[in-house]
């Protein structure tokens, strides 16, 4: 028992001097941005809003009403897209070690650098440019509508669930 | 002072099982709603292909749109898993930090 306590006490002081030496907390994921969760926030009611317009279809004839809808809206996205990437990404041994055991298994990774709240803002913006061109060309169902819709809700709390779990 | 291993083992025991519960508890909600607005909009997207209602125009769209949508709320879900293990280590090494400082009075960064 002596001497477990002994050895204990020499691997504390072992962690004691290496952690003096090295700063041994860790940051594998990015920085927490309040202003990013907000514009996301903000984003998600004009999007409902504009859902909400849509929810019974819409004839392309009538495209010209909806299009500054369409601008501000995809505008606004592309924006938060380059707001999530525009931040540190730490890297680590921790995950490209992860990245090659999940790769062997053929399972899709987290890419070194890829934020996944920021994938997801690009696919709701590729998702509304979607909307905007089938709008413009034939017009949109009520069951198109409510698919865009499904999938951009899918979407975005994937971003908000990830951006808010940032927030350690 | 000498330091009290079996205090330390219950601090970090602590400290870990707090910050685990809190954020499987946010996973837990997470994934529940995930699956089910997917399982949804698969559903929709397979009844708008037979009834008409999704066009030729927007069917490939949605069936890639579905394959997409799980590959990222599995990058999600890891994405978390890696900020709960970033926040379990750094607060297994803060209460190491504070044990040290105790039994041996020196105050570390």
């Amino acid at each position: 028992m002596k001497s477990l306590l002994k050895s204990a006490r020499a691997c504390l002081w072992l962690v004691f001097v290496a952690c003096s030496l090295f700063n041994c907390t860790v940051q594998l994921a990015p920085s927490y941005n309040r202003e990013l969760v907000t514009g996301i926030t903000a984003q998600n009611k004009s999007t409902m809003e504009f859902f909400a317009l849509m929810a019974l279809g819409a004839k392309s004839t009538t495209y010209v009403d909806r299009e500054s809808y369409y601008i501000q809206l995809i505008g606004g996205f592309d924006a938060l897209v380059t707001q999530a990437n525009a931040r540190f990404t730490p890297r680590n041994k921790f995950r490209q070690k992860a990245n090659e055991a999940l790769k062997n298994k053929g399972i899709p990774v987290l890419e070194e650098g890829e934020i996944p709240s920021a994938t997801a803002l690009g696919r709701i913006y590729t998702t509304l440019i979607k909307m905007r061109e089938t709008d413009q060309k034939q017009g949109v169902t009520a069951t198109e509508v409510q698919a865009f819709k499904g999938q951009i809700k899918i979407y975005l709390d994937q971003a908000l669930t990830y951006e808010n779990a940032l927030e350690r | 002072m000498a330091l009290d291993l079996n205090e330390l083992m219950t601090d970090l025991k602590t400290a870990i099982s707090e910050i685990v519960g809190r954020d499987l508890t946010t996973v837990r909600g997470f994934q529940e709603r995930q699956l089910k607005a997917i399982a949804q909009q698969a559903a929709l997207v397979s009844a708008g292909i037979l009834t008409g209602d999704i066009t030729p125009e927007t069917r490939e769209f949605f069936l890639d749109g579905l394959e997409d949508m799980v590959l990222n709320f599995l990058k999600t879900l890891r994405g978390i898993l890696e900020i709960t293990i970033e926040k379990a280590w750094n607060a297994a090494i803060r209460v190491i930090w504070d044990a040290i400082e105790r039994a041996t009075g020196i105050t570390l960064l």
